[in-house]
């Protein structure tokens, strides 16, 4: 176990290790298991907001911020834009995610920022988030109404 | 781009004047930070004699870049303003953490369509990599910042160890988080 870490024996943080650099360190089992809600989404402004269903989607980026309900919170963001690859509007992941996440093995060894970003990535895509996002961006920016 | 770096009285001549004449640029007219400011720049209460500049200048010597390095054993603007950053953890005091702050990489006379609001991407990367330096020559092993997503998305771009010490704060609708760089 990390120096000066401390482990959370019960409650929603169950199995996670609260440590002095800032990392809260778990399995991806484990962060699998905690529920994350939706804190904000924004467009990247500067790539300008759409006016209208038909604008062009790969102008459409931004970001999430997601978190666990618990006291330390985990914290997770990301990148997204609206990719219309095979015909389909659908929000996707672009690069790695942003935490304040460690992932660990079994044996309570880092995984490594690297890596741990990798996975965390992975664990993103398995997420429904998309529809989230998209109401979210619907309601802040005042999009009209169309399907992803 | 060369840069400069170290305390107030260690500056060239006039450099100090145009640093702060170039914060009130970037960060109350550009970025519309409700700041202190004066008609010679923009400083505050974390501008000390004891604080380290680093300054870059393009080839006409006009200032293309800033950062601000302040040990955590003092008042720092993390602890001071953003403890709520740090997700329960107390500020941290220790010689060997630096606070990094008033970071931006914009030259004036060069137009940029980045989305880095703050930043023109090669020229921050450079100038981050400076201020990791010069922290590290001060005896920093990790620095903290409070930052925008424009910076975190950066520091990420450029291949820097860094994580975020907790959830962000949503401040206009853009949240700004406290991050840990690994030095």
């Amino acid at each position: 176990m990390p120096h000066g870490a401390l482990a959370c024996e019960d409650g929603p943080l169950q199995g996670v290790l609260i440590c002095p650099d800032g990392y809260l360190r778990l399995t991806l089992a484990r962060l699998r298991a905690i529920p994350l809600v939706h804190l904000i989404s924004g467009l990247d402004t500067d790539l300008g907001q759409p006016t209208s269903v038909g604008a062009s989607a790969s102008c459409i980026a931004g970001f999430t911020e997601w978190g666990s309900e618990t006291r330390p919170a985990l914290s997770l963001g990301w990148d997204w834009q609206l990719d219309s690859g095979d015909g389909c509007l659908r929000y996707v992941r672009t690069g790695e995610a942003r935490s304040n996440i460690m992932l660990i093995d079994d044996r309570q060894r880092d995984r490594g920022w690297q890596p741990t970003a990798t996975l965390l990535a992975s664990a993103i895509d398995e997420l429904d988030w998309q529809e989230t996002v998209f109401d979210c961006v619907q309601a802040r920016y005042r999009w009209p109404t169309c399907q992803i | 781009m060369r840069v400069i770096s170290g305390l107030p009285s260690h500056l060239p001549d006039g450099l100090y004047s145009k640093l702060a004449l170039y914060r009130r640029q970037v960060f109350v007219e550009k970025l519309g930070w409700q700041l202190n400011v004066q008609d010679w720049g923009e400083t505050d209460q974390f501008d000390r004699p004891d604080t380290v500049y680093v300054v870059a200048e393009d080839s006409d010597g006009q200032v293309s870049g800033c950062a601000r390095l302040l040990p955590t054993t003092g008042p720092y603007l993390l602890a001071d303003v953003f403890p709520d950053l740090l997700n329960g953890a107390a500020p941290p005091r220790e010689p060997d953490v630096w606070e990094l702050s008033r970071f931006a990489a914009i030259n004036f006379r060069q137009r940029s369509t980045a989305s880095l609001a703050q930043y023109s991407a090669s020229s921050a990367v450079a100038l981050m990599r400076e201020a990791m330096s010069c922290a590290a020559a001060q005896g920093a092993r990790r620095l903290v910042t409070v930052t925008v997503l424009a910076m975190e998305r950066l520091i990420r771009l450029a291949g820097i160890h860094a994580h975020r010490a907790g959830p962000p704060r949503i401040v206009d609708g853009e949240p700004i988080y406290a991050c840990w760089i690994e030095l």
